[in-house]
């Protein structure tokens, strides 16, 4: 049996439901469904997915890019990449310096030799590019007698030849000769300490001297080794005539005097070594050396027993 | 009424509270699901509660906007209608509280009804009739049991779900319902 209340109830619920059925009207949902959607980005900013997927594109991209160039920049040799001493590309703007800071025997000059590229390096004579090594020599010499502590320092360190270094000093200006009627300057006397130095070894213990060396003497003139000497020729004219740079002059490998290494030396001691190469039967690089010291010491009187080499 | 027929076809799947937490997650179409599905029950709650079509609107209108306030604060766990239904009841306590004691004014709320036109003419009087008495008699109720009565039967709600919209105990809601429909039968069965 059904219960009376519950069937009241329906019918109740019944009569309910036929009752007119009122709704909002448009305004009002229009109303409340535009504050809904005015709410919603407010509370979460719904970002269009292709904006994501293109900063996700771009992201890839960039990261992608980034890694090929990181990846690719150590095989190829860039523009910013030291140029090696042994390579042939180049304009040869620095490696002039480099090959005469690396001038230890004759493959090695010739080698520097051929590279030269400029004009002005075409006008210079092997010789007169492998003398930058006694000219270097010099030049330490010249800086431990103004500093002897630093000159004794010096002669202390190894003879070694550093290469690294020597690529470093790649952006040293080139070893342009000045022109030989310039006079060099006087300097000041050398200390009796340094004479004792200076070296009577054959060549071929003294170019890697001379070539560590200017690698060292780096530290007080980075531009390079070569032109140390032109900027501060710092002559040794008032050493004695018999004083062993002459010797060290004339033992470079046989080669005689040249236009750079003349102009570091006093008049005697050029006069001196042209003596040298003559008495060793080479006259015809006594009457070169001859014809340099009368072109950077126009005033000078040739000698009686060098007239002979006279053109 | 096409809007809210085209509202009302959207609604018919999901559930209520797959839609609120569709909306909750930024799908607005969740929310027009949700509001067609909803909107005829509770604006025929408030206009038979509170017997005033301008206060009817206003409530309305606020209900749905303390429900877009309110919205992540929603828990999967309660049924939406009640919650719904429970945020008007609220609206309504404190439209009452600022209001005086309104009198009954059946009339206004029988002209907003808007009777179908099939219900008016002369052969069908009788019927007619018998739905003005009903809407006498629910309006003689009192609040509580009228209100109780209209979650019965305009949102269907049990015993539970309008102790929970109303904020009372479960006996206290059954009481109230079963006060209202005696007197609902005593009006219409004098």
């Amino acid at each position: 049996m059904t219960d009376p209340d519950d069937l009241d109830e329906q019918r109740l619920l019944a009569a309910y439901r036929a009752l007119p059925r009122p709704e909002p009207s448009a305004a009002l949902d229009a109303a409340v469904l535009a504050h809904a959607r005015a709410a919603l980005p407010a509370a979460r900013p719904a970002r269009p997915r292709w904006v994501t997927g293109l900063a996700t594109a771009a992201v890839l991209t960039l990261a992608v890019g980034t890694g090929w160039q990181l990846r690719e920049a150590p095989l190829g040799d860039g523009p910013s990449s030291p140029a090696p001493i042994e390579s042939d590309q180049g304009s040869g703007s620095s490696e002039p310096a480099v090959a005469e800071a690396l001038t230890t025997d004759d493959d090695v000059a010739n080698k520097a030799e051929a590279k030269l590229g400029t004009a002005e390096a075409e006008e210079q004579p092997a010789d007169r590019m492998r003398d930058s090594a006694p000219r270097q020599i010099r030049e330490e010499r010249q800086a431990a007698t103004q500093d002897p502590a630093a000159g004794r320092a010096q002669a202390a360190r190894p003879l070694s030849v550093p290469e690294a270094p020597a690529a470093a000093a790649v952006p040293a200006p080139r070893s342009a000769p000045r022109p030989a009627a310039a006079p060099p300057a006087p300097a000041a006397p050398p200390a009796p300490a340094v004479m004792q130095e200076a070296p009577a070894a054959p060549a071929a213990s003294t170019l890697p001297k001379a070539s560590g060396r200017a690698v060292e003497g780096g530290a007080r003139d980075k531009r390079g080794t070569i032109d140390t000497p032109l900027a501060d020729p710092a002559p040794r004219a008032d050493r004695a005539p018999n004083e062993p740079e002459a010797d060290e002059l004339q033992s470079y490998e046989g080669q005689a005097a040249t236009q750079s290494a003349p102009r570091t030396l006093s008049p005697l001691e050029w006069l001196d070594a042209i003596r040298r190469m003559r008495d060793q039967g080479d006259a015809r690089r006594a009457a070169d050396a001859l014809a340099q010291f009368r072109a950077v010491y126009p005033d000078e009187p040739v000698p009686d027993d060098l007239k002979s080499l006279l053109p | 009424m096409a809007n809210s027929r085209t509202l009302a076809l959207v609604s018919t799947e999901r559930s209520d509270e797959s839609l609120m937490q569709a909306w909750v997650g930024g799908d607005a179409a969740a929310f027009e699901a949700l509001y067609a599905r909803h909107r005829g029950m509770l604006f025929r709650y408030l206009l038979r509660s509170l017997k005033q079509q301008t206060a009817t609107e206003e409530l309305f209108q606020e209900t749905w906007v303390r429900v877009v306030a309110a919205r992540q604060r929603w828990q999967p766990q309660a049924r939406f209608s009640t919650w719904l239904l429970q945020i008007a009841h609220n609206l309504m306590v404190d439209h009452w509280r600022r209001q005086r004691p309104a009198e009954s004014d059946p009339e206004t709320v029988l002209a907003a009804l808007d009777a179908p036109e099939e219900d008016r003419p002369d052969a069908q009087w009788t019927q007619f009739e018998q739905r003005r008495r009903l809407q006498r008699a629910l309006e003689a109720l009192p609040d509580e049991q009228r209100e109780a009565f209209l979650l019965r039967a305009e949102a269907g709600l049990g015993i539970e779900e309008i102790a929970e919209a109303t904020g009372v105990g479960r006996e206290t809601a059954k009481s109230r319902l079963r006060y209202a429909m005696a007197r609902l039968r005593e009006l219409l069965n004098p």
